[in-house]
């Protein structure tokens, strides 16, 4: 694409010659459409990363070092917060990316009240993680909804502790839900415009075939959905990574994650170090859950030449 | 191998009737061509016969089982696609082996059925690629395969060559009709091309507003349209349509008349509306007995023949002739229908007279 656009530019220049330095304005143009994201991005996102990852190898006295390493991992609570932070990300995302493609599917069809349906499925989107954290806390708290209901109808006698802090159980799944509840229909929008993009005469031809509802989704549908699984999956992974909105309103320090030790080695212990190792070890492991998707759902570069 | 019996069949999306009563029998083996412009309701009754949509009222059936209601899977059908729908994460191979492994055929069965239908369609030599890595011209053939490999009742074929440029179109019309011609399959091919239905099909159902007005032979249909629009859907230039009046064997146009095939339907005088080919009007330099006279208004050189666009009194009317034919613009040409051809397309009425 780049290239025959600029092939005439520079046809064009070589017949008249003109000084190499000099641009005209037409071709400075799309640089300086670009110049305000490129500059934001680079002062607020690159070059904060590129200080926590200095940080991350420098001691208090701003001297090279790899203690810091040593130091997370002998942190009381790191085995703790790695294995939580695991365990909710390998509970969320087959979760909530099988419940999001379901609703997707289903939205799909001419279900009557499907447009009602699709407002309130996308009403999460707008909630913040802290909030969701909230209204989840609000139903399974001591006094919560959740209580209220169990006790009105009798089944208990008296409040359960569903968040209290040696109840693993209770606290997983609360968190559980409320980031499925929360995110599952970002994944559900990203999966409805990969079905969109499937020309509706594929499901035909596959139907004419003799292949069944339940086939045309295993054989058709989701083979083509695979490289919008692909950006689904990597994009709510490196955030699962990164749980700590809901994890802190309804778990507080109960429940150590990764996100949520970083944050309180800055706002409690004041130690940036060992706050910057910790994100570092967060990056880490985004990236190498998005070449092992890159790698996984790898789809042959001739299926979506066109 | 099958028949298909519709009957009384309709079908309305929000309000429109898409296809309004129709009825229509297509006899086993034979290539059956519905024509018709943009909207005509074609396409909404092959994907009836096919299943993709099911009618509000009607019956279909193919063979001897009723199928109105049943799912596209199993009423016996294959289907061609416009766009041929090719599954784009499945090799050659792999698309043409889907239907057969949708009805868990044994694998050595599956190769050889395979192998069979690409050879017949010339494509064994890509069954390894990605419908991507193939052109226009070879994706329709894969779509083909994968239709024939099933071997079904019925095929139905979906203006499969609209999206081919002129020349490969020109090839594959021949190469389709060669191809069902030999395995004698039923087949309902949709097409907005009255070329392709003429040349095609064995009958030709010509529609409009969601019904069928003649349904014959592609020559019966172009020789003897039933009505006026059929006359000037078919045929390149359409049919001379000219006012006439009409009285036994008899039809006066602008005032010189001409014998009819057969006798009418107006014992006494009527106004009528008359159609006449171009290619059977008969054109001389010298005023001739019982023709008429007329101005040479466009000349255009096709090729193979001259067309001229002639204004004879109140009439416009087109004619061909041989491309040695001494003419120039504005000469004076006196035109002879030909006995036989001329064809009655009913009387005028007040609505007609209007438009």
């Amino acid at each position: 694409m780049s290239g025959q656009v600029e092939a005439p530019a520079l046809r064009a220049a070589a017949g008249r010659p003109r000084p190499a330095v000099r641009f005209n304005r037409r071709q400075l143009e799309p640089y300086a459409l670009l110049a305000p994201a490129t500059i934001f991005m680079t002062l607020f996102f690159a070059w904060p990363a590129l200080q926590t990852l200095l940080i991350a190898f420098q001691s208090a006295q701003g001297s090279f070092t790899l203690d810091n390493f040593g130091a997370m991992a002998r942190d009381t609570d790191f085995r703790l917060a790695v294995r939580n932070t695991l365990l909710l990300l390998v509970l969320i995302i087959p979760i909530e990316t099988t419940i999001a493609l379901v609703m997707a599917v289903l939205a799909q069809s001419r279900l009557f009240g499907r447009d009602v349906m699709l407002y309130i499925w996308s009403i999460p989107l707008a909630v913040s993680d802290l909030a969701a954290g909230l209204v989840w806390f609000s139903i399974f708290t001591s006094h919560g909804y959740l209580n209220s209901v169990l006790q009105d109808l009798h089944l208990i006698a008296h409040p359960v502790g569903f968040l209290d802090y040696n109840n693993l159980g209770g606290l997983v799944t609360a968190i559980v839900l409320a980031e499925v509840w929360r995110s599952m229909s970002l994944v559900m929008v990203i999966i409805m415009s990969g079905i969109q993009a499937i020309p509706p005469e594929l499901d035909e031809a596959a139907e004419s075939l003799g292949a069944g509802a339940w086939q045309r989704f295993w054989k058709v549908t989701l083979p083509l959905l695979k490289p919008t699984l692909q950006v689904a999956l990597i994009l709510r992974t490196t955030t699962a990574f990164q749980v700590f909105g809901v994890v802190l309103a309804l778990a507080g320090s109960a429940l150590p994650v990764l996100a949520v030790k970083s944050e309180s080695w800055v706002t409690e212990y004041r130690n940036y170090q060992l706050a910057a190792t910790y994100a570092i070890l967060i990056l880490v492991l985004s990236s190498l859950s998005t070449v092992g998707y890159l790698l996984l759902l790898r789809t042959p570069r001739e299926v979506f030449q066109r | 191998m099958a028949e298909i019996t519709i009957e009384s069949i309709s079908k309305s999306f929000s309000g429109v009737k898409a296809v309004d009563n129709v009825s229509l029998t297509i006899h086993d083996g034979e290539f059956m061509v519905l024509l018709g412009p943009s909207g005509c309701g074609k396409t909404t009754l092959l994907r009836l016969i096919a299943g993709f949509d099911l009618p509000d009222a009607g019956r279909i059936s193919i063979g001897d089982r009723d199928v109105t209601v049943s799912p596209p899977g199993r009423r016996d059908i294959a289907m061609v696609f416009q766009s041929y729908a090719l599954f784009p994460h499945l090799r050659v191979f792999d698309n043409v082996a889907f239907g057969l492994r949708m009805h868990h055929v044994a694998r050595e069965e599956v190769t050889s059925r395979v192998r069979e239908a690409a050879e017949l369609m010339g494509i064994d030599a890509f069954l390894n690629r990605y419908p991507t890595q193939l052109s226009g011209g070879q994706r329709q053939r894969v779509a083909v395969a994968r239709a024939l490999v099933m071997r079904p009742s019925v095929i139905l074929m979906d203006e499969p060559l609209s999206n081919l440029d002129a020349l490969l179109r020109l090839q594959m019309r021949a190469e389709l009709k060669h191809l069902l011609q030999d395995i004698k399959t039923t087949t309902v091919y949709v097409t907005h091309d009255q070329v392709e239905a003429l040349s095609m099909g064995d009958r030709t159902a010509v529609m409009r507003d969601g019904a069928i007005l003649q349904c014959a032979s592609p020559m019966e249909v172009y020789d003897r349209p039933g009505d006026v629009f059929v006359a000037t859907f078919i045929g390149n230039p359409p049919m001379n349509i000219v006012r006439g009046v009409a009285r036994d064997s008899t039809v006066a146009v602008e005032g010189v008349e001409v014998r009819l095939p057969e006798a009418s339907n107006f014992p006494a005088a009527a106004e009528v509306t008359v159609g006449i080919r171009a290619e059977n009007i008969e054109v001389h330099s010298e005023p001739h007995h019982g023709a008429l006279p007329a101005t040479v208004a466009v000349i255009e050189p096709l090729g193979s023949h001259l067309l001229l666009t002639l204004a004879a009194g109140a009439e416009t009317i087109k004619a061909s002739v041989r491309t040695d034919f001494p003419v120039k613009r504005g000469d004076s040409v006196w035109l002879e229908l030909r006995e036989g051809s001329v064809r009655l397309l009913g009387a005028v009425t007040e609505s007609a007279r209007s438009t």
